[in-house]
């Protein structure tokens, strides 16, 4: 059965199936898109139990010709490294999709474009050509500046387009590199597999200017240091559930491409340039933590501090060791399934409360008991406290990128990554500075009397956010279902891109 | 001879229904000239099937009727059905002489139809004549209105003055090699490999051929006339000076000058390069300010054209396949924006970007098929657009031509933010109150149906572009 297929597109029948519902009934609209997003995820979960934890290689692989002229075919397939990205996905789409039930405006074109969104998500995670990836890539673009351009905040508009052309800027690179490569290979192919096989095939000058051309793209999605201003803006303006899915999905695709795609394909280029990745990581977690340090809006915050946790990610991959690229990979899930409920909680008080300023709240902990704990849990996860999910991936990467020791020929490489593991940590001390300050104000202190009359959080809610303070509980507690999943691909790959040093 | 004419059915049944139509415009009674719009629209269905059953061959030595020129006969009498499909309901073209305007849009077209398979200067001399004075006519359609007449006149003086410097270059090669015939030019060639005196002065009247095509193409810096001939016309008219024109000068310049790009003819190809460099920016970056529809439009037909121009300048087989697809992509979303600003115009009377204003709102599915029209002109996939542009800059790429890539490309991030600030003004903003709304319910059969249809192709072949592919890759090796 085409299990990979179907969670790609039932979503973008459910997306069909919406625009032959009259607009007016709001709750048919919300069910439809719930009803399908389910399905995609209950398909994902049932892959779970035939899922070979010790292949490394692709499974559940389908294989159509598409345009034999350019010998593009519709090649999808997953493992260890795809496959709980996909999850994340199709878990975050339900959730998300039930904590935008309170979208009054404009719900048929909500739920068209968010199910729409998900196929392309979907799509970019299980397509094994290069083009595939490249329409799905591109395809997801514009469900998301409609989402965040018509349901945003006030600059939602500027945002929006300002997402779009960064993100188009930086897939115009891809397309470049994506078409250098057709005409390098012999045979001519767009097969990633094919391309990774043959990867001898590109060698000196062109594989490190190909690299970096994917870098400039993937760089832009993660985001990494220079190419983030995007990403505070689009989160803030956003709508809750597309800043979920913005933070949660989207930011895993730039490092989903380097790990599936550069990497592999130019393992003497990925080689060459860990140190300058070491240097971006540090940059991105030092500087994504002070930034986060200086905001007073609470989305804000969890925006940049999204910056600083994906360079933990980008810090476990630059190790190229077994350790860092299992803790990079766990560590896109984690910040997928923390920021996400961080996203949701921080919606969660605004829709009362009309504000997200930290200083505005005060000793909302009596009040919203539940609230208050479900968020000290994702913040604590995000700081990461032992016990919870954050800590494991953030412990792995930096041990990752501790015990590296690539043949580095300019820096004295071993060192260099000491050192800068080393300073890297002084970022978890400012994550954890800003989160404690963050509950001291909203729910410790004197209560503000001006929030009397808010309520805890709605049966709604809870739905939307617990499974995700669940997961973050028990990848914290057991995190070997999770590892076991990625382990041996992840192992396969680094054994790759060393050995051909 | 018989033979000869043989090949040209469809061109000489379409010159006499034209003149035909022409004479029903005399009669006196109105319902008789309405014949004319059926009429028309039987004999361009016919046109397809006279084009799919005449034979292929070289008709009076000066036209190549071949595969290649049968894609883009098809293509100009596509085009050629979706504008007098949207001008339906026009009261300035369909009003009181229907016939005379329906005859002068298939006479163009004819011209159009003669220009894809020539094969010697004077017949493209003829052709090019035959496919822009009835354009003149047509832009000056709106008698009353003084920007139609300004649109006219312009479109006219720029087309004199072009035809002229053209004439000058194809005289000047008759000097030189002794024939107009497009072989004769490339024995020329063959022969005077390695002797540079000549080469000066057949470049120079190789560039003066271009520059007269230039004009036409509206490549920069040649295309002043062209925002405002297509905002004066009327709007049924823009759409298909958009198409038709440009059908013509491409089919040439790939029938002809593609020889030449693979010549290596000291400094030709750098000044195509960089005509196409400067097309392509200065077209979309004019187009950035504009918030009149039609100029927006016809600026980025100016890009649209540099880009086009890529696929010539790669001068390798998947430029000119390149060409071929882009073009068909072109036309049809070229058409199906123009489609939906006449809806807006015939109902808000104004082609402003304001007039636009949450048109989401008001009529959605009219609002989601510009917006197919335009994520296609911006080349994302999976429309076709992005096939047109995938092609030419692998192409490009092939030929290792890597600024041009790039420059292209950086083109088509500009292009996206002036073609998304329609898709801005149509989804975010709510509408404008003091306008008329545009009804859920457009009763404008003979448009929705153009619109539609352009839309369905899009769909269709940027999402299974095999047989199209197939269709051009069997067309595109007849080329000489």
């Amino acid at each position: 059965m085409s299990f990979l297929s179907l969670i790609a597109f039932i979503p973008f029948l459910g997306a069909l199936l919406l625009l032959f519902v009259p607009k007016e009934k709001v709750n048919t609209h919300r069910l439809i898109a719930l009803v399908f997003s389910l399905f995609s995820l209950f398909l994902t979960l049932s892959i779970f139990c035939h899922f070979d934890r010790q292949n490394p290689g692709m499974q559940f692989v389908e294989k159509f010709s598409w345009i034999p002229q350019f010998g593009i075919s519709y090649h999808v397939g997953i493992d260890g490294l795809s496959y709980p990205l996909i999850l994340l996905t199709a878990l975050l789409s339900v959730l998300s999709i039930i904590g935008s039930f309170q979208i009054e405006t404009r719900v048929k074109e909500y739920f068209f474009w968010f199910l729409l969104l998900e196929t392309g998500m979907v799509g970019v995670f299980v397509s094994l050509d290069f083009f595939l990836f490249y329409i799905f890539w591109e395809v997801m673009l514009v469900p998301m500046y409609f989402l965040i351009g018509i349901w945003g905040g006030p600059k939602k508009e500027y945002a929006a387009i300002k997402f779009f052309l960064y993100t188009l800027f930086g897939s115009v690179f891809i397309l470049i590199g994506i078409l250098a490569l057709y005409f390098r290979s012999t045979p001519h192919t767009f097969d990633i597999l094919q391309l990774i096989q043959n990867n001898r095939q590109f060698i000196g000058k062109f594989q490190f200017i190909v690299f970096l051309l994917l870098f400039v793209g993937f760089a832009i999605k993660v985001p990494i240091f220079p190419f983030h201003t995007w990403l505070p803006l689009a989160h803030v303006e956003a709508p809750t559930a597309v800043s979920v899915i913005l933070a949660g999905v989207l930011l895993k695709m730039g490092t989903y491409g380097l790990m599936r795609i550069s990497f592999p394909m130019f393992p003497e280029a990925a080689l060459w340039f860990s140190i300058p990745l070491l240097i971006l990581a540090f940059i991105n977690i030092i500087y994504g933590a002070l930034v986060a340090m200086a905001q007073t809006d609470m989305k804000k915050m969890v925006a940049y501090s999204s910056i600083n946790h994906m360079g933990y990610a980008l810090l476990g991959m630059a190790a190229f060791t077994l350790t860092g690229f299992n803790g990079a990979l766990l560590q896109m899930i984690n910040h997928g399934i923390i920021t996400g409920s961080l996203f949701l909680l921080v919606g969660v008080i605004y829709d009362r409360a009309h504000t997200r300023e930290i200083n505005a709240f005060g000793g909302l902990g009596a009040k919203l008991p539940i609230y208050t704990g479900i968020m000290t849990v994702a913040s604590m996860a995000s700081l990461g406290l032992p016990a919870l999910a954050g800590f494991i991936s953030e412990f792995l990467c930096f041990l990752g990128a501790y015990s590296a020791n690539s043949q580095h020929k300019i820096f004295s490489s071993i060192s260099t990554f000491k050192f800068f593991t080393a300073l890297s940590v002084i970022g978890i001390l400012v994550t954890t500075a800003f989160f404690l300050r963050m509950i001291q104000k909203v729910f410790l202190g004197p209560f503000n009397e001006k929030w009397s009359d808010l309520k805890d959080m709605t049966f709604r809610e809870l739905v939307s956010v617990v499974p995700l303070t669940a997961l973050t509980l028990l990848i914290g507690i057991w995190p070997h279902w999770l590892i076991s999943l990625m382990d041996s691909t992840m192992s396969s790959l680094v054994n790759f891109i060393n050995g051909v040093k | 001879m018989i033979l000869s004419i043989k090949l040209l059915l469809p061109e000489i049944f379409l010159s006499g229904i034209a003149i035909f139509l022409l004479l029903l415009d005399t009669a006196k009674e109105v319902q008789i000239k309405r014949w004319a719009y059926p009429i028309a629209l039987f004999s361009l269905f016919f046109c397809f099937f006279l084009i799919g059953v005449s034979e292929h061959g070289i008709s009076f030595q000066m036209l190549a009727i071949d595969p290649f020129s049968s894609f883009f006969k098809t293509l100009t009498v596509l085009s050629c059905i979706l504008v007098v499909l949207i001008s339906s309901k026009d009261s300035i073209l369909m009003g009181e002489q229907p016939g005379v305007y329906l005859s002068l849009l298939i006479l163009s077209s004819v011209g159009t139809l003669f220009l894809s398979s020539v094969q010697d200067f004077f017949m493209l001399f003829v052709g090019l004549e035959l496919t822009t004075i009835p354009l003149f006519i047509l832009s000056g359609f709106a008698k009353k209105e003084l920007k139609s007449s300004e649109a006219a006149i312009k479109f006219f003086l720029v087309g004199a003055f072009s035809t002229g410097i053209m004439l000058y270059g194809i005289s000047l090669i008759y000097g030189l090699c002794g024939s107009t015939h497009f072989s004769a030019v490339r024995e020329y060639i063959n022969l005077t490999s390695g002797i540079p005196q000549d080469k000066t002065l057949f470049i120079l009247a190789l560039i003066f051929i271009l520059v007269g095509l230039g004009f036409k193409l509206s490549l920069v810096p040649f295309h002043q006339w062209t925002p405002d001939t297509y905002e004066g016309s009327p709007t049924p008219i823009t759409a298909f000076f958009s198409v038709s024109r440009e059908a013509g000068v491409i089919v040439v310049m790939l029938r002809f000058f593609n020889d030449f790009a693979n010549q290596s003819l000291i400094g030709l190809n750098e000044f195509f390069t960089l005509l196409t460099i400067l097309t392509m920016t200065v077209g979309n970056i004019a187009a950035l300010k504009q918030e009149n529809l039609k100029r927006l439009l016809a600026y980025s037909s100016i890009a649209h054209a540099g880009t086009i121009f890529i696929g010539l300048v790669a001068g390798n087989t998947l430029g000119r396949e390149g060409v071929m697809l882009y073009s068909l992509a072109y036309f049809l979303m070229s058409l199906g924006a123009f489609a939906v600003v006449i809806v807006i115009s015939q109902i808000r009377k104004s082609e402003e970007l304001l007039a636009f204003q949450g048109l989401a709102r008001q009529n959605f599915p009219l609002a989601f098929l510009m917006l197919i029209f335009l994520m296609s002109l911006s080349g994302i996939p999976p429309f076709l657009g992005f096939w047109g542009k995938f092609y030419v800059f692998a192409a490009a790429i092939q030929s290792k031509m890597f600024v041009l890539v790039a420059v292209g490309l950086l083109n088509s991030v500009i292009a996206v933010y002036y073609y998304f600030k329609i898709v801005h003004a149509m989804f975010f903003k709510e509408p404008i109150e003091n306008l008329t709304p545009i009804p859920k319910n457009l009763n404008q059969t003979s448009l929705t149906i153009a619109t539609g249809f352009a839309a369905f192709l899009i769909l269709c072949f940027g999402i299974f572009p095999e047989q199209l592919i197939c269709w051009i890759k069997g067309s595109a090796p007849f080329l000489p």
